[in-house]
């Protein structure tokens, strides 16, 4: 894989991360904090969307962002994991792990998030998937940041 | 997704999947080696090696066995089971992986 390509989807996967880091974070603050009545300020529009209308987005980008980094992980396990981090700094691959296995959670859970949507259910399990699937792609996201700057492609 | 066992189904099938194929190797570890650009159930010493893939077809194909048994059940049960399942799965890979930090 050359140079170019890899940071292309690098930047693919970089800009679909935090499209999604947006939309899942949207709509946990509208579901925990929905807005009554129409008021204004910054605080108060960043809640005041329809939550729902925020699924299919999430869905959507977490399924373009995995398989970007997937892509991505061949010439991070031998440039920089095998010949760095591993000797060097193994708390920095033993973030990289987590984050595997929280994107690979969050993949599993994509499916009850999808049905908890759109079944007529209470708010409950919508709040427990949607605040579990921002857990996971915050922590993706900041983990993936730190990793890249301890040492990157 | 029809059926209201069928999202449950899919995620306790991929959860379980994964997090066996992680924690007990089963199914058996498969092994993707970048360098050579082959596949293989054995690792072999000095050459890097990729188990993700390897597990996260698992979780495909575990969410797809989930899927096809949801199907079949009619009362779907709690939601906050699947939820709970999630949370202990990742307390567990967690702990898993922290002789990392202890190096």
């Amino acid at each position: 894989m050359n140079h170019f390509v890899i940071v292309a989807l690098l930047l693919v996967h970089g800009l679909s991360a935090m499209l999604l880091l947006g939309a899942v974070t949207h709509q946990v603050l509208a579901l925990w904090m929905p807005v009554w009545g129409h008021r204004s300020g910054w605080w108060h529009s960043l809640r005041a969307v329809h939550p729902d209308r925020y699924v299919r987005a999430v869905i959507v980008l977490f399924c373009i962002t995995i398989p970007m980094g997937a892509i991505n992980y061949i010439p991070f396990r031998v440039l920089v994991r095998a010949q760095y981090l591993d000797g060097h700094v193994p708390w920095a691959t033993g973030l990289f792990e987590l984050k595997e296995h929280a994107a690979a959670i969050g993949l599993a859970v994509l499916p009850a998030y999808w049905a908890v949507w759109r079944e007529p259910t209470e708010t409950a399990p919508r709040r427990a998937f949607t605040t579990l699937l921002a857990v996971v792609v915050w922590w993706n996201f900041l983990v993936g940041h730190i990793v890249n700057n301890v040492r990157g492609l | 997704m029809r059926g209201p066992g069928v999202g449950w189904g899919t995620t306790v099938g991929a959860v379980v999947t994964y997090t066996s194929a992680v924690l007990a190797s089963f199914p058996p570890p498969l092994y993707f080696f970048p360098r050579l650009g082959s596949w293989g159930f054995v690792d072999l010493p000095g050459e890097p090696a990729i188990r993700w893939y390897g597990w996260m077809i698992y979780t495909v194909l575990g969410g797809l066995l989930g899927m096809v048994l949801g199907r079949s059940i009619h009362r779907r049960p709690p939601w906050a089971f699947v939820w709970w399942f999630a949370i202990a799965s990742l307390i567990l890979l967690t702990w898993h992986e922290r002789h990392w930090f202890l190096k």
